[in-house]
């Protein structure tokens, strides 16, 4: 009963902050964090829920982005239609990049992913016709809503938040539905999963497809948010804060790596850390949890639990 | 279900790894509602057939078919829902889930409601879980684990662990459960549990095939035991002709004949 | 006098060509012999290429005690990430050595900026901008020094893994893993003298790169995703692919710069790999000596 009343809190509290707070700074920190949590949670569903550690999410982030900027800009569609379109764009590339990333092995499927990711940085700074190469697209127009301009840092926190609230309520069903616990049961013995009838290639690319679905939207949302769009959008940086959320977390936990996104997307900021000083405390963060606590702060927290049980059981 | 059909019907299957025949010539019939017991030495080819059975391996040649249906070069997963179902010699289980968790999964394949109806928690996925609910309660009972069914089995003992294996293998009543081993390393008082809980399925109608290397295991339980040697069938009988059968001695002791 | 022009081409690819191949030798080592695949390499060339850039004026530019200091200094560095990191990692833990070696990377290239700041070191050398006319075609000393420095290294690297006790070791452990074991090979030592080894050469390509590049923080990573380009192009965990793939690439980029706008010089070494990984899909994960998977 606890955690629903809590969540209701939380949100209430995100929706009266610009009331209170006038500051565009904060209110442009609280953009950030709900897009790093929705990009952070959709890696959680592939690397989290199945174990398979993409590092295509930075490519479907940026291709989220350009996906939308040019379907507005260029083909004339509105922001609301080609927001999900982006998703639907990314996650048929998903599937395309996944199927045949996932036939040799999870090894392979990292390499794969990189080199996809790779791939797209250069199309972004090569492909000039389209993307206007390194330069990036300038003077991106502000959507609409009803007749309502969406701009400024004050109607981006609600933009992006009610998107984060939609997709991370949709991704918490999914997360406490039967489909993610057969994920995590592939996860744990693929074999065991086939012996009792499971098709894990199906639920990989299910898992590979809404990950990168909602990346690109959360990537689309920020290009409009900074109103410029460069392969700057592509920078690895954003991966390894992804990453670094998911692992400090706790891999599969959704709490965990909700609370675990929304500290270090926050705290840094408080602290007023530089950018370098917060990417070094990140990556001391990353180090520490992969070498002493991989399954992240939720893994800590159920391996004491389960030392609780095992003791009070054998008793 | 024709009862002149076997249930499960091995032919000529024929397994190679760089030009070594793992197995060769395998041919051999398991008839409905029987407890089947494999046994040979190490090598002979036992877990090689096992996989290309249940489809972890694709045998060269060969034909394998349940029930009268062949499924030779069926994914594992396809011929798992066709209604064979395999252990593992080592123990396979989620060891991060708990037990109730185990045997729901288990039973999930099987069950008819999508994703759509999964994610939504629509009526039909409730009644299904349901109907698992019930079947877990009854296996949980069976192999005597209550106590734990709310814990994640990571912290059971290795005996235990089996027992849950065993379980989920039953959950979706399958026409045939190929157990690999079901007893290698679980100490003697439990091995009898086991025995207990197999005849009592069997006895309810169950079929199962059972590698194992406890040799008085599988002369106890089963009614009819195929020998493997050099990866293919050196004899069949019931367990008292084979254990006086020469050649068998002479395969396990290094006696000759 | 366009065959000149060519032929400075070459002579300049042929110079980046070595400085690829001491990068990516060492990734294919670590392949081969460990089976990771070091995100923070660049960033040990990083370091190198910092050493340098501090230690040449305290030895009054001279090229040569500098480059030494900046080899000792990523031979430090990398003992260190071995001890503490890469040796709790057990065999086949990929992705988990994916992750350690991210935060290694995070961690020094942003410890760097943090620093020295982003602004770029230009990196003067008792060679100054001096050159030298070898017939028609114009080479900085800078340019030669880092070609000699490279390919005397490779010949110090072919004799070390071809005749001495240390090389046979790793080049048994990269080709066939459980059958050096079972020869009572020591895994750990074997795995910290392929550290060692890759971190030197990074610290050599650092040293060398110091000079003809500006040194800023970002100069390994740009290099290294490259080096990856060329490990996948030359078969990975092959060290002798990977010579071959780096020098090919170094002088093909510099054509391409040369006659083609310059952004074909970026994409070149990725088109090849795609390429290489289309026509030979399998490859990279089926050679002998390789252990992904």
């Amino acid at each position: 009963m606890i955690m629903p009343l809590l969540a209701i809190i939380v949100v209430a509290v995100a929706a009266l902050l610009p009331l209170v707070v006038s500051s565009s700074y904060i209110l442009s920190v609280g953009v950030t964090m709900f897009l790093y949590l929705v990009a952070a949670m959709s890696l959680n569903v592939i690397y989290g829920l199945l174990g398979l550690l993409s590092l295509a999410h930075i490519a479907f982030w940026g291709i989220g982005g350009y996906f939308t900027v040019i379907a507005v800009m260029d083909l004339g569609l509105s922001f609301w239609l080609a927001l999900p379109l982006s998703g639907l764009f990314a996650g048929v590339l998903s599937i395309a990049v996944g199927f045949p990333a996932l036939r040799l092995n999870r090894h392979s499927f990292v390499v794969v992913t990189l080199i996809f990711a790779l791939l797209t940085t250069l199309v972004a700074r090569d492909w000039v016709s389209l993307t206007r190469g390194p330069m990036g697209i300038p003077g991106i127009p502000s959507p609409y809503f009803f007749g309502h301009e969406v701009a400024g840092a004050y109607s981006f926190y609600y933009l992006a938040g009610v998107f984060a609230l939609i997709s991370l309520l949709l991704l918490h069903l999914f997360f406490t539905s039967r489909i993610a616990d057969t994920m995590r049961a592939i996860n744990q013995s693929e074999d065991l999963a086939r012996s009792q009838g499971v098709n894990p290639t199906a639920y990989k690319l299910l898992a590979f497809f809404l990950s990168a679905f909602f990346t690109a939207m959360a990537g689309g949302i920020l290009a409009f948010n900074q109103r410029v769009i460069d392969p700057l959008i592509f920078d690895f940086f954003f991966m390894q804060a992804f990453l670094i959320m998911v692992i400090v977390g706790g891999r599969g936990s959704f709490v965990g790596v909700l609370v675990a996104g929304a500290v270090m997307s926050i705290l840094p900021e408080v602290l007023r850390f530089s950018v370098d000083l917060r990417m070094v405390l990140y990556g001391l963060a990353l180090l520490a949890f992969v070498t002493w606590a991989p399954n992240g702060l939720a893994g800590w927290i159920r391996e004491r639990r389960e030392e609780r049980l095992r003791s009070e059981l054998q008793q | 279900m024709n009862s002149k059909t076997p249930l499960l019907e091995v032919e000529g299957l024929r397994k190679s790894f760089a030009g070594v025949h793992a197995v060769d010539n395998m041919s051999f019939s398991v008839a409905h509602n029987t407890i089947t017991g494999i046994i040979g030495p190490n090598g002979s080819g036992k877990s090689t057939t096992i996989d290309c059975i249940s489809g972890f391996q694709r045998p060269n040649a060969g034909r394998v078919k349940l029930d009268g249906r062949d499924i030779t070069r069926l994914t594992p997963q396809k011929i798992a829902k066709s209604g064979l179902i395999r252990t593992f010699q080592t123990v396979h289980i989620y060891e991060s889930m708990t037990l109730r968790e185990n045997l729901l999964q288990a039973a999930r394949p099987f069950q008819a409601a999508g994703w759509v109806a999964d994610l939504l928690r629509l009526p039909g996925m409730r009644r299904e879980v349901d109907a698992a609910m019930v079947r877990a309660d009854e296996l949980v009972d069976m192999i005597g684990l209550r106590k734990y069914y709310d814990a994640p089995t990571r912290i059971l003992s290795y005996g235990q662990k089996k027992l849950v294996a065993l379980a989920a293998g039953l959950v979706p009543k399958p026409r045939l459960l190929v157990l690999d081993e079901p007893v290698a390393g679980v100490n003697p008082t439990r091995i009898r549990e086991v025995e207990e809980v197999i005849l009592n399925l069997h006895a309810a109608g169950e079929s199962f095939i059972i590698v194992e290397h406890n040799v008085e295991f599988v002369m106890r339980l089963c009614e009819r035991v195929i020998v493997f040697v050099g990866g293919s069938k050196m004899t069949e009988g019931d367990p008292k002709s084979v254990q006086q059968d020469a050649r068998v001695l002479e395969a396990y002791l290094g006696i000759p004949a | 006098m366009d065959y000149i022009y060519f032929l400075q081409l070459t002579a300049n690819g042929l110079v980046i060509g070595l400085i690829y191949a001491l990068i990516a030798v060492g990734l294919a080592l670590l392949f081969g012999v460990l089976g990771i695949v070091n995100f923070a390499h660049g960033e040990l060339l990083l370091i190198g290429a910092y050493a340098m850039a501090i230690a040449l004026p305290a030895f009054g530019l001279a090229y040569i005690p500098g480059a030494i200091v900046a080899v000792l200094t990523a031979i430090i560095a990398g003992w260190f990430i071995y001890e503490i990191f890469l040796s709790r990692l057990g065999h086949g833990e990929f992705e988990r050595s994916i992750l350690i070696t991210m935060g290694l990377s995070i961690v020094i290239l942003n410890g760097i900026q943090y620093i020295f700041t982003a602004t770029p070191l230009l990196v003067n050398t008792e060679f100054g901008y001096a050159g030298v006319n070898i017939g028609d075609i114009r080479v900085a000393w800078t340019r030669i020094a880092a070609a000699v420095l490279s390919a005397v290294t490779f010949a110090a690297l072919y004799v070390l893994l071809n005749y001495t006790q240390i090389g046979r070791a790793m080049r048994a452990v990269s080709q066939n893993r459980d059958a050096a074991l079972m020869v009572g090979m020591q895994p750990r030592k074997i795995g910290r003298n392929a550290v060692i080894l890759a971190a030197s050469l990074c610290g050599l390509a650092g040293a060398a790169v110091a000079p003809v590049q500006l040194v800023q923080p970002y100069l390994g990573q740009f290099l290294v995703f490259k080096a990856f380009a060329i490990i996948i192009i030359g078969g990975m965990g092959s060290i002798e692919g990977a010579v071959f793939a780096a020098i090919a690439l170094g002088i093909i980029e510099s054509w391409i710069g040369g006659f083609f706008p310059v952004v074909w010089q970026e994409a070149a070494g990725f088109l090849i790999m795609i390429t290489v990984l289309l026509l030979k899909p399998s490859g990279l994960f089926s050679r002998g000596g390789m252990r992904v998977g």
